[in-house]
């Protein structure tokens, strides 16, 4: 309301300041030639001046007079505009001039609003978004807010906490990791804190554990022997560094230790089926397809226990490694001279039980290194192992 | 509704436009009175209303609203708030805004300032201005509106382009823009003698301090912009013979000869109808330049704005008033009346020569910027006229050109006497020759020719002063009552000897850098030394550095400089996160005149850097020259003679009229 207020307030004040003056009391106006011999007068002015400080001479001085009067003459014999231009004004031309501008101002100004403007629309500056009721705002805002926050407040250990796992869900790794580190340098470090940032720095590395994940992992499963999560990522650094001695039993711990719906079951089968084939080591399979171990036996984890990790990690676990298979696969996209890259997704997909992804990647990995010989065999290799 | 009311402000200017484009010139031609000073509400009026909506634009822009989509496109939250402001301007639409609030505070000026104007001159000035804001607003509303608005804001914007984020951009544009559109002022009174078909005394004297002022902001606008380039694109250059760098340079040619003409006209009458010309060539030529700019035609480093739509409508206007005014002009000119007879050997035939140089340089510095289009839009071949073209065309036109410079001044109206003016160029002669025979005995691998224009330089420089020291009778008089009578010398006496001595320390930094320039290109590890010039640089580190709405990795240089002063340099390679675009911060480092330049090329792994470095001798001169050339035109500009009185109170309607006129 106030808007259109505003709005017919500023369009009268417009039309009032154009059409006023025009039937203001206007007396007949000098010619042009008042106007002229003014300018003379200055110049006649100027020219004394010059004389009197001695920067012309005297000869100038004369020649500059005569040439000024005769310009003066010039002019006056000249005009022909003196008559028409300065008859005293017609109130019959005024009242149209003031009709036409009364007219045509507010139709311009509101048509051409009501087609260009966004009425209605309010302004929305960034600190007032960001202000207002949580309730209603995306997550987004929330957010922004949290993250506003933080610069004025860096030493706020709960409020990295709370945006660590929501950059992760975003795909934000950089800074779900920079937040997890402030986690732990403010509130200090626990094991679940240190297996997200481990977690996070292995998805940031396109899955690749690297040595201060791997210790952020060990000290996790140091400090909490039943954590199950850690353990997986060890088993997996194992894996990646090709200790499948170590492995093996890693694995076959894991899956003794996990409940049977635990999510990552599947891939631990599998990738210690993948230890066990590089060693050649045929343990019965008795011990991966092992039912449930008994949670009441001493030493295991409780039911408490189980719960927590299982929790923390159905999202979690599915989203990092979907996440790190896109990101890997997008990258060899764009370079695909990336022998281990190409390694590594191959191992993924076979893990994921996406075979046929896998076969794909194979056939793509041998167009772009055809020459290699030794990279070629382990192709085919691993296509075997697929197609059988 | 802040924004909206900036909207709907903007809408209420291009209304009050459509009025003052009729009513006044209408009154003018029926000789009603009222109707042509109307004029003077409306301009006011207009320039409140767009001002109020450049306030608002601005607002937006502080306060990171991002539901107006020209905001979300080109600002930041985090951007340091300078840059929010600068922001405003460092885009198409809201440089637009800018220009059109130029445009109307200019015809408000006129307003205000032109109480002594014959009114029918005034009317026709300020209704000739409002066809140029109505054309431009109707442009920017209907093809490119800051005030669009988007129905879900995002919650960051995508930044301003990081090669505008720089101090430079905050002076450099409105600058240029100040000295583009007061040329617009030039035009309408051009295009009102025209229309009325009669050339006042006042014309005259009004059109000389607004080329003036259009001048002085022109000169400053494309000074800074070229040293911006300088510093912040990397590649050392001052100047690259761009389209868009041409685009400025047109005008200020034109503009040039402009302000010589109509010294020629106010004095003696003569060249009327070359300076009306001038006048719309002028302007024509700022309109040509916004309309290369922005049309898309070009592609290079200034082309932020491109859009073929845009383009289409800006070659409208650009026909519609190029054509329009030119047209006039021919049916017109006729009527205007010529004025007094001068000798070729003259103050005044020296100006026409100034004009006759300047204006085949326009044609040349025309022709290579608008030749590569011609040909690419008529047989599809893409060239580019860059520099070997100028400096063969435009160079030898103005050579001659700068060795008359110093003649002009020292001749007479009317009829000169050369061998008079000769004998008082003797110690500007003497100086030149001096520095010849210098630079030739000291230096090894100087050409001969550039050590020509090393005099050359110097008989500019020198000679600039010549005609103060006649007109204080410096030799005949002694120092004191030399220096009693150049104190009461008129400002424009001391402009000019300061606008020309400053076109001759530019030359001699332009000729001093193009010969003794000195680059070295090294790939550099931290620990690794390179030599320049006798500088000796030192990769000390390369460090990381996380800042607002970049990231950057800082080299540390230590320097010794040939004399053991020691000191630190640090160039930057930035990353701009929002707008995943790298941009280079080189490091300069100034002594005397000349300046060290380091500029960074690929930075790997923060351990290995590509290094260029120039010793860029005298460089400095080159900018330092356009103040002297500024501070000539302020100079000129503030001399007394501009006020002249309205015709007697008795006859003016009001009596506060004649006293502001004299204030």
């Amino acid at each position: 309301m106030i808007f259109w207020i505003l709005i017919g307030l500023l369009t009268l004040v417009t039309v009032s300041v154009v059409v006023i003056p025009v039937f203001g009391n206007a007396k007949k106006l000098d010619s042009p030639l008042e106007y002229d011999k003014e300018i003379y007068k200055a110049r006649l002015k100027e020219i004394e001046q010059e004389r009197t400080l001695g920067t012309i001479s005297e000869r100038e001085y004369e020649n500059s007079l005569a040439e000024e009067g005769k310009r003066l003459l010039m002019l006056a014999s000249s005009d022909s505009n003196n008559d028409v231009a300065y008859k005293p004004t017609s109130q019959k031309s005024a009242v149209l001039g003031a009709l036409f501008a009364a007219i045509l101002v507010p139709l311009i100004a509101l048509t051409a609003y009501f087609n260009l403007g966004a009425i209605n629309t309010p302004d929305q500056p960034l600190q007032a978004r960001l202000d207002a009721d949580p309730r209603g705002q995306s997550l987004l805002v929330l957010l922004q807010r949290a993250e506003n926050q933080l610069a004025k407040n860096p030493d706020d250990g709960r409020g990295w906490l709370i945006v660590a796992p929501v950059y992760m869900r975003m795909g934000r790794v950089q800074e779900s990791i920079t937040a997890y580190r402030n986690v732990i340098r403010i509130l200090g470090p626990t094991p679940e804190l240190q297996t997200s940032l481990g977690e996070a720095i292995a998805v940031a590395a396109n899955g690749e554990i690297d040595k201060e994940a791997l210790e952020l992992f060990k000290k996790a499963a140091d400090a909490d022997p039943a954590s199950l999560k850690p353990r997986f990522f060890m088993a997996i650094a194992l894996n990646q560094s090709e200790e499948f001695e170590k492995a093996v039993p890693a694995w076959q711990n894991l899956i003794k230790n996990s409940p049977t719906d635990s999510p990552w079951l599947d891939v631990a089968r599998q990738q210690l089926k993948l230890a066990q084939g590089k060693i050649g080591n045929n343990i019965p399979d008795a011990v991966s397809n092992a039912p449930v171990a008994d949670s009441n036996a001493p030493g295991n984890p409780t039911a408490e226990d189980i719960e927590a990790a299982g929790q923390l990690s159905t999202d979690d676990r599915q989203s990092f490694i979907n996440s790190m298979v896109e990101r890997l696969s997008a990258e060899l996209e764009e370079n695909p001279q990336n022998k281990a890259g190409w390694q590594r997704i191959i191992r993924s997909y076979t893990v994921l039980g996406r075979k046929d992804e896998a076969l794909a990647a194979i056939e793509k990995a041998m167009q772009v290194f055809e020459d290699d010989k030794n990279f070629m065999t382990e192709l085919e290799q691993n296509k075997q192992a697929l197609v059988n | 509704m802040i924004v909206e009311l900036g909207h709907f402000t903007l809408i209420l200017a291009l209304a009050l436009a459509a009025v003052q484009s009729i009513l006044p010139i209408v009154g003018a031609k029926i000789g009603n009175v009222n109707l042509m000073r109307s004029a003077n509400q409306t301009s006011m009026m207009m320039t409140v209303m767009i001002a109020f909506s450049f306030g608002a634009l601005t607002w937006a822009y502080v306060n990171s609203d991002f539901s107006v989509l020209n905001v979300w496109q080109n600002s930041h939250s985090l951007q340091p708030l300078l840059y929010k402001y600068t922001s405003v301007w460092g885009n198409h639409e809201g440089s637009l805004l800018l220009w059109v609030l130029i445009l109307a505070f200019f015809a408000s000026l006129v307003t205000v300032f032109g109480r002594n104007l014959p009114p029918v001159l005034k009317a026709n000035v300020l209704g000739v201005q409002a066809w140029i804001l109505f054309a431009f607003l109707l442009f920017i509303l209907f093809t490119s509106n800051p005030f669009e608005r988007m129905p879900n804001a995002p919650l960051e914007g995508k930044d301003l382009n990081p090669i505008l984020q720089d101090i430079g951009l905050a002076i450099h544009p409105p600058f240029l823009y100040l000295g583009y559109v007061g040329f617009s002022v030039t035009f309408s009174f051009a295009m009102a003698a025209l229309i009325s078909g009669r050339i006042d005394a006042a014309w005259a004297r009004w059109v000389r301090p607004w080329t003036l002022i259009a001048w002085i902001f022109l000169t400053a606008g494309i000074s800074m912009g070229s040293y911006w380039a300088y510093y912040e694109l990397g590649w050392g250059g001052w100047w690259f013979w761009d389209p868009v760098e041409n685009a400025s340079f047109m005008p200020w040619l034109a503009g040039t000869a402009l302000l010589h003409s109509a010294l020629v006209m106010e004095k003696r009458e003569a060249l009327k109808i070359w300076t009306v010309l001038l006048a719309i060539v002028t302007f024509s030529m700022s309109l040509l330049g916004a309309f290369l700019v922005r049309s898309g035609v070009l592609t290079s480093v200034h082309a932020f704005a491109t859009d073929p739509e845009r383009g289409l409508f800006l070659l409208v206007i650009l026909i519609a008033f190029i054509g329009g005014s030119l047209t006039l002009f021919v049916m017109r000119a006729g009527m205007l009346k010529t004025g007094g007879l001068f000798a070729p050997i003259s103050r005044e035939g020296a100006l026409v020569l100034n004009n006759l140089f300047l204006s085949a340089a326009l044609a040349t510095v025309l022709f290579g910027t608008l030749y590569p289009l011609l040909l690419e839009s008529v047989t599809g071949t893409k060239i580019s006229v860059g520099a070997p073209f100028f400096n063969l065309t435009f160079g030898p036109l103005m050579l001659p050109l700068l060795f008359a410079v110093p003649f002009g001044p020292l001749l007479a109206w009317k009829r000169g006497d050369l061998y008079a003016a000769m004998s008082r160029l003797y110690l500007a002669a003497g100086a030149a020759l001096l520095a010849v025979i210098i630079t030739l005995a000291f230096t090894t691998d100087t050409p001969i020719l550039a050590a020509l224009v090393i005099g050359l330089a110097f008989w500019l420089m020198v000679g600039a002063f010549a005609e103060i020291a006649t007109r204080t009778g410096l030799r005949k008089n002694g120092i004191s009552k030399a220096f009693a009578r150049a104190r009461g010398l008129p400002g424009s006496i001391w402009g000019t000897a300061f606008a020309h001595f400053g076109l001759g320390v530019t030359l001699m930094g332009i000729v001093a850098v193009s010969v003794y320039e000195k680059e070295v290109i090294v790939s550099m590890n931290p620990g690794d030394s390179a030599t320049i010039s006798g500088y000796e640089l030192t990769l000390k580190s390369i460090e990381p550095r996380r800042i607002a709405n970049y990231t950057e990795d800082v080299l540390t240089f230590d320097v010794v400089s040939p004399s053991g002063e020691k000191f630190t340099m640090a160039p930057t390679k930035r990353f701009y996160t929002a707008r995943q675009m790298p941009t280079t911060e080189s490091a300069i480092y100034t002594s005397g005149f000349s300046q060290l330049y380091i500029s960074l090329g690929e930075v790997t792994d923060n351990k290995t850097a590509i290094v260029r470095m120039w010793w860029k001798t005298q460089i400095t001169l080159i900018w330092a020259g356009t103040i002297f050339m500024i501070f000539g035109g302020l100079l000129s500009l503030a001399d007394r003679r501009l006020r002249v009185g309205a015709p007697k109170p008795a006859k003016t309607k009001k009596p506060s009229g004649r006293q502001q006129a004299n204030a």
